[in-house]
């Protein structure tokens, strides 16, 4: 309420094509917690169309390198990531059926490859729905905890034990099987607050968790 | 929850604003302070978007606009009294920055970032208005913005343009109105009717989709449009239909808009044949910065 009438402070000229594509680039980027080296983005047909004119291409770019919507070396994203030198493409994809909006991050370095599925729905507001391609739901309202664990007993158990022992509330909560052969699932935990880099380590350190990431709000003028 | 309701609880102990201020608390529990704060931040961001952008060569994405913010400063208004052309010249500088990748405040969009702080610029500048009664107005014209994205839309691709240049224009009209008379009610009601009245049914149709043409010049014509409506409810000029079925009308028009006038870069001026050429031109280059 009143929040979605006045602001947010960003750069232009697009808040669903710009800011919302830089959000959706930095959700990336926390979630993929590393260097990236190549990086496509799967643009949906009509999102593709403008991608230019509305600079959706430096919003993504930015946003995997960590930028913010408002920081005006966004405009410098290109030259910025070739300078890095991580290799991307745009490619236009149709997602039947899906948000007009949608896009889908693949990026990769040496050690991992990540996919990731979203959409800006309006104002610069996004909703995460793929991880790996297994469905989620993450808003990026709440400071969050992104986990890869064993499907086995026990293993939510585990991480939520030391959530409490260090007094972490929990806003949301969602565990989904990623696959069933190698015993995987992945986490998503939306918190009330920022938990401190000691409790991110020690949940890492578990047996059943086999990679964390944490990734704060996205919402950065609030 | 009706605008009308909100501007009939104003008496001697309760301003407009801590009437709005009150209303927000007990709807979301959120700190009040915190919300004024943020308030104040967007206010001092829409002055330094302006300052920061003046001077700047503003060339836009696809090349289509840019230099019409100087075109305005560098002119001797012949008509315009120097509060409204200033407000124009503010509107254009910070919606071309915005085409061009700037930093800007989305208020209520990106598309109709021109307009509040064009307002807000000139009052302060050539009416002395300083920035604390300017927050003040912010407050209020922003709950104007909430009803309006309730019972009709803020979104080009939902309602056209007139919910996008619409709403900015109304919020900026009720925002010059509070600024000047904080205890006229039937002139902090009727600004904005008669601003969302006069642009009702306005059409979203940018040429290629993108943020340039028309949406740039739409800002400055709010701008002066937002001016004329706050002059005329401060002379007592009444709207006869009230401000909050004004609102609904436009949400039922917005609806009933082909979908090709609604930001899709199909109909209205964005089909005319030059558009469809400067498109397939613009195509044809890759844009470098």
């Amino acid at each position: 309420m009143l929040y979605d009438v006045i602001g947010p402070v960003m750069i232009g000229p697009s808040s669903s094509h710009t800011a919302g594509m830089v959000k959706l680039g930095r959700a990336f980027h926390y979630i993929f917690n590393g260097k990236i080296e190549e990086v496509c983005f799967y643009l949906n047909e009509q999102l593709f169309s403008t991608y230019k004119g509305h600079g959706s291409d430096r919003a993504l770019l930015g946003g995997i390198m960590g930028i913010n919507e408002s920081d005006e070396s966004l405009i410098y994203s290109i030259d910025m990531a070739k300078d890095k030198g991580i290799k991307y493409r745009f490619i236009c994809t149709n997602f039947p059926g899906k948000h007009p909006n949608t896009v889908k991050i693949v990026g990769k370095n040496k050690n991992k490859t990540l996919s990731m599925e979203g959409c800006s729905i309006g104002g610069s507001s996004v909703i995460i729905k793929m991880i790996q391609n297994q469905k989620v739901n993450i808003v990026g309202i709440f400071p969050s905890l992104i986990i890869k664990n064993r499907d086995v007993p026990g293993a939510l158990a585990s991480i939520l034990y030391i959530l409490r022992k260090n007094d972490v509330n929990i806003s949301n909560l969602s565990l989904i099987r990623s696959d069933k052969i190698k015993k995987t699932a992945i986490c998503v935990i939306e918190l009330d607050n920022k938990p401190s880099s000691a409790v991110i380590e020690c949940i890492k350190k578990l047996k059943n968790v086999l990679e964390i990431s944490f990734m704060p709000k996205l919402e950065v003028n609030l | 929850m009706k605008f009308e309701t909100l501007v009939s609880k104003i008496d001697n102990e309760n301003s407009l604003k801590d009437i709005i201020l009150n209303w927000y608390y007990y709807s979301t529990g959120n700190s009040v302070e915190k919300f004024e704060e943020y308030c104040e931040f967007l206010i001092e961001e829409m002055f330094s978007s302006y300052i920061n952008n003046r001077e700047k060569i503003n060339k836009s994405l696809a090349g289509w606009v840019g230099d019409n913010a100087k075109k305005m400063r560098f002119h001797n208004a012949l008509f315009l009294s120097e509060t409204v052309k200033f407000a124009v010249e503010v509107a254009l500088t910070i919606s071309e920055s915005n085409a061009s990748m700037a930093r800007i405040v989305a208020c209520p969009t990106a598309g109709a970032c021109g307009i509040i702080p064009g307002v807000l610029i000139s009052l302060n500048k050539y009416k002395k208005i300083d920035k604390k009664t300017l927050k003040n107005s912010f407050v209020v014209s922003s709950a104007l913005g909430e009803l309006i994205k309730r019972e009709a839309s803020i979104s080009g691709a939902v309602g056209g343009c007139q919910a996008e240049i619409g709403t900015a224009a109304a919020m900026a009209s009720l925002l010059i109105v509070y600024s000047f008379a904080p205890d006229n009610k039937r002139a902090i009601l009727s600004a904005p009717a008669l601003t969302l009245k006069s642009i009702m049914g306005l059409v979203c149709d940018p040429v290629g989709g993108y943020v340039e043409i028309p949406c740039v010049k739409r800002n400055a014509f709010a701008v002066s449009t937002s001016f004329t409506s706050a002059e005329m409810a401060l002379a007592g000029i009444e709207s006869k239909i009230p401000v909050d079925e004004v609102i609904i009308a436009m949400g039922q028009v917005g609806r009933s808009l082909n979908e090709e006038l609604r930001e899709t870069g199909k109909g209205g001026i964005a089909a005319s044949k030059t558009a469809k050429k400067m498109i397939k031109d613009f195509k044809d280059v890759d844009i470098a910065y």
